[in-house]
């Protein structure tokens, strides 16, 4: 075996194109393209070897060639195949023509390869080795050559079709295809007219990088992911090799020739120089990649400024929690991240957010990775202190979780959640900086979850304390329920008993039918009074307890629904010795607005003044008066007033001066949201001893405006 | 024959119980708020008296307390909602009422044998 720059091309070759098939191949069997670019590769990679076997002696020589010329026929149809399937161009009649029969010539070509017709001999021929190609060897170059063509055919008519934003990933392949076509071009050239300028397995290695570069950067088959190893690594052999390769070529000539000196010791001052640059040089094309194949590494600042930023603004939960995972996954490039968050009903650690996560894991407490986290209150490396514990089962739900490093969200110390980071995109590993500010955008994390579910309960105590104000509604309609709807039927039940017992105790003896006709039809008559009168009040009841989510817009006469409520109302007040007197101008202007939103806002401010009354006669006075394009409502009372001091308050949530179970100190609250919702607005005046007047303005409806419902 | 009053602001219910009594033989008075009852109970001296609790005006406990002032001799039959039960009862037990009835009534029957009793002498 000869050491020279073909035979060291020919390792660079195989190295990246093996390294590089095996990547994209990796994981992606069910992708076409990505699996075609690998085999294709993968077999040109095995045939850039030729240079090397070919050094042998004659005999073995002949016999390897001849085997890596079993890569180098099926080459084609992969070719072709991968074209097709980069190009997307599933339905192209040409691929079910063609695709087939080359298939099948390349698997003929297999057996003619060890025939003495297909490669003659392999000779040396200076430092360069070649063979001396028989006539089916002829026929290969040609159907080879035609397969490319046909291959850059298909390419350039699918480059004109498509779509800008993909054209730029096509260019790519078509400009890696056509440096690396001039690989065995070079490779036929050499062995027909015993010229090769330099290593055939260049262009090979040219049209790698291309690919690898249109991989990083333009995600070229969908590959998202970031080699940067690969790329550092390729590269740093690429420069161990051109040092060597010109050390070599230069050092021969003058240690060998001026000072005498062997050619195998002429190599050790290339040796030295390739060992003492290595590192320095590693650094440097880290920096390099990282700087133009790769955004810059993650900024701190942003990422903790984006955390302190969402932890402020957003008091939702769920929504936190994706956000979360979202931008850690976008600012740091990872490929999972999850937050695990105590569940107190389940008892559990449950997934609330995650990206390239399985959902559904969880954890109780009992599990070794949380009462870790809870016992040290310290993340959690995979690599380090996953491997320092013993048995499997913290690895176990590393793997579960997808995660490289985790990390305990405690609240005064006590652990309420788990933040999990996976693999960085990268390929890096965390350092320990990484992890220190992670820890630190932890604790901001918990003061924001700590918000968030603060929020979330109080926002289910108003949704408690506003049912209870419903409730507490109902217990004032009850009295009026029972007014309206229980008497007329205990008069139903009255009049048909009178008539039973009437005619048992013999009363309707003696009458004629006309007379008993005319009884019976007077008792039908106020039955159906009666009975009338019941559903009349259901309905309005019905009407005002459904709960209206939704505003229902409409063309809403004050004064009207003003009457409704009285008549759900009214009566009960009445018993109380409050009046409700209403007065209204004629042709009082309508509003737009939801009718059953305003009952309730005229419903609540009017039993709100009925219970501050404390006097023996209340006095409700309902007045209207338009002005400009608005109405104003004054309700006003005569009852005890409202104090200066508490004035200011009557409208905050949960305030109430009622005794405990009277009221819950909403009634006022929800008026004022329900009023604003209706585009209102309202006020109030008191003076003490003399009453009070709330006073509720609106838009007046315009006369064209059409009653919508949105 | 016997006299009775009955003082309730639903003129349905008064126009119930006159038509059933009246066809009873007895000599009904009707009056649908408080100060009507009373003036009624002061000429009429009516044996029995059927009084609505809550009534707006004059309340039924107010009503019941001057027509017993007026008449000790006149038994008050006292009807209202069920609301109140307890202490309204009590109350009203101790300002001399006869018997109560639940609003709306459940038995006309049971109200006239209630009404037979106190008649009896």
């Amino acid at each position: 075996m000869i050491f020279n720059i073909y035979t060291f091309a020919a390792i660079i070759a195989f190295i990246f194109g093996s390294a590089l098939a095996y990547f994209v191949g990796r994981d992606a069997w069910h992708n076409p393209s990505r699996r075609s670019f690998s085999f294709v590769t993968q077999l040109a990679a095995l045939w850039c070897l030729f240079p090397l076997v070919a050094s042998f002696n004659s005999k073995i020589s002949l016999l390897l060639v001849r085997f890596i010329y079993i890569t180098g026929v099926l080459v084609p149809p992969f070719i072709l195949q991968f074209i097709f399937d980069v190009s997307e161009d599933h339905r192209s009649t040409l691929k079910k023509v063609i695709l087939g029969p080359v298939y099948g010539i390349s698997v003929c070509c297999v057996f003619f390869v060890f025939h003495p017709e297909f490669i003659l001999n392999v000779k040396n021929h200076g430092q360069l080795f070649v063979f001396i190609p028989g006539k089916i060897f002829h026929l290969f170059v040609a159907y080879y050559i035609s397969i490319c063509l046909i291959s850059f055919l298909v390419l350039i008519q699918k480059l004109k079709k498509i779509e800008r934003k993909n054209r730029t990933k096509l260019q790519y392949v078509a400009i890696a295809s056509m440096i690396g076509i001039f690989s065995p071009i070079l490779h036929f050239s050499s062995s027909y007219l015993k010229w090769e300028p330099f290593p055939h397995d260049v262009f090979f290695i040219i049209y790698s990088s291309i690919i690898a570069y249109a991989i990083v950067r333009h995600k070229l088959m969908d590959i998202d992911v970031i080699i940067k190893r690969t790329a550092v690594f390729a590269s740093l052999f690429a420069f161990a090799y051109g040092i060597f390769v010109v050390t070599t070529v230069i050092g021969q000539e003058f240690f060998k020739n001026i000072l005498g000196w062997n050619q195998w010791i002429s190599m050790i001052p290339s040796i030295l120089l390739i060992t003492l640059a290595l590192r320095p040089l590693e650094t440097c094309l880290t920096n390099v990649t990282e700087k133009f194949l790769f955004q810059k590494k993650y900024n701190y600042r942003d990422l903790l400024k984006t955390f302190t930023n969402e932890a402020l603004t957003v008091l939702n939960l769920q929504e936190l929690m994706q956000e979360t995972v979202k931008s850690l996954v976008r600012i740091i490039k990872l490929e999972s991240a999850a937050v695990l968050l105590w569940d107190k009903e389940l008892q559990r650690f449950t997934l609330v957010a995650a990206s390239g996560v399985v959902e559904g894991v969880s954890f109780g407490e009992s599990d070794l990775f949380v009462s870790y986290l809870k016992k040290t209150g310290q993340p959690i490396l995979k690599d380090k202190t996953a491997d320092q514990m013993e048995g499997g089962e913290l690895k176990e739900s590393f793997k579960k979780l997808n995660a490289q490093l985790c990390i305990p969200i405690e609240l005064h110390d006590h652990l309420i959640g788990i933040l999990c980071l996976g693999i960085k995109k990268s390929g890096e590993e965390y350092t320990l900086e990484d992890v220190d500010i992670l820890s630190t955008l932890a604790r901001t994390e918990a003061i924001a979850i700590s918000n968030a579910q603060l929020f979330d309960e109080l926002s289910k105590t108003q949704a408690e304390a506003a049912q209870r104000e419903k409730m507490a509604v109902i217990g004032t309609l009850a009295a009026g329920i029972n007014h309206e709807i229980c008497n007329p039927l205990g008069i139903v039940r009255g009049q048909c008993e009178m008539f039973l017992l009437n005619n048992r105790d013999g009363f309707y003896a003696g009458k004629t039918a006309d007379e008993l006709l005319q009884i019976s039809s007077d008792i039908m008559t106020k039955v159906i009074k009666e009975t009338d009168r019941a559903t009349a009040i259901t309905k309005k009841l019905s009407g005002f307890a459904k709960p209206s989510k939704v505003i229902d817009l409409d063309t809403v006469m004050v004064e009207k629904e003003l009457d409704e409520v009285r008549a759900l109302i009214g009566h009960e007040l009445e018993l109380d010795n409050i009046t409700i007197e209403k007065k209204f101008p004629e042709n009082f202007p309508a509003i737009t607005a939801d009718r059953k939103q305003i009952q309730e806002v005229l419903f609540n401010i009017i039993r709100n003044a009925a219970q501050a009354m404390d006097k023996k006669e209340g006095h409700v006075l309902v007045s209207g008066v338009c002005e400009n394009s608005h109405v104003i409502i004054k309700i006003s009372d005569n009852g005890s007033g409202i104090p200066p001091e508490k004035i200011g308050q009557i409208f905050n949530p949960f305030y109430t001066t009622k005794a405990p179970g009277k009221g819950t100190g909403l009634g006022l609250f929800i008026v004022r949201q329900v009023v604003e919702r209706n585009k209102g607005s309202i006020a109030v005046e008191s003076e003490m001893g003399a009453g009070t007047t709330f006073t509720l303005k609106f838009p007046v409806a315009h006369a064209a405006e059409p009653a919508k419902a949105f | 024959m016997p006299k009775i009053l009955t003082i309730d602001d639903e003129r349905e219910f008064t126009g119930l119980i006159a038509n059933y009594f009246g066809a009873r033989g007895f000599e009904m008075h009707i009056a649908n708020e408080g100060t009507e009852g009373l003036r009624i109970a002061k000429t009429e001296k009516p044996e029995v008296c059927l009084i609505d609790v809550k009534m707006p005006g004059i309340h039924g406990d107010e009503v019941l307390k001057e027509i017993l002032t007026m008449n000790p001799q006149a038994k008050c039959i006292m009807i209202s909602a069920s609301e109140g039960e307890g202490k309204m009862r009590t109350k009203l037990l101790q300002l001399g009422a006869f018997a109560f009835f639940d609003k709306p009534l459940t038995s006309l029957k049971d109200l006239e044998n209630k009404i037979k009793e106190a008649l009896q002498p």
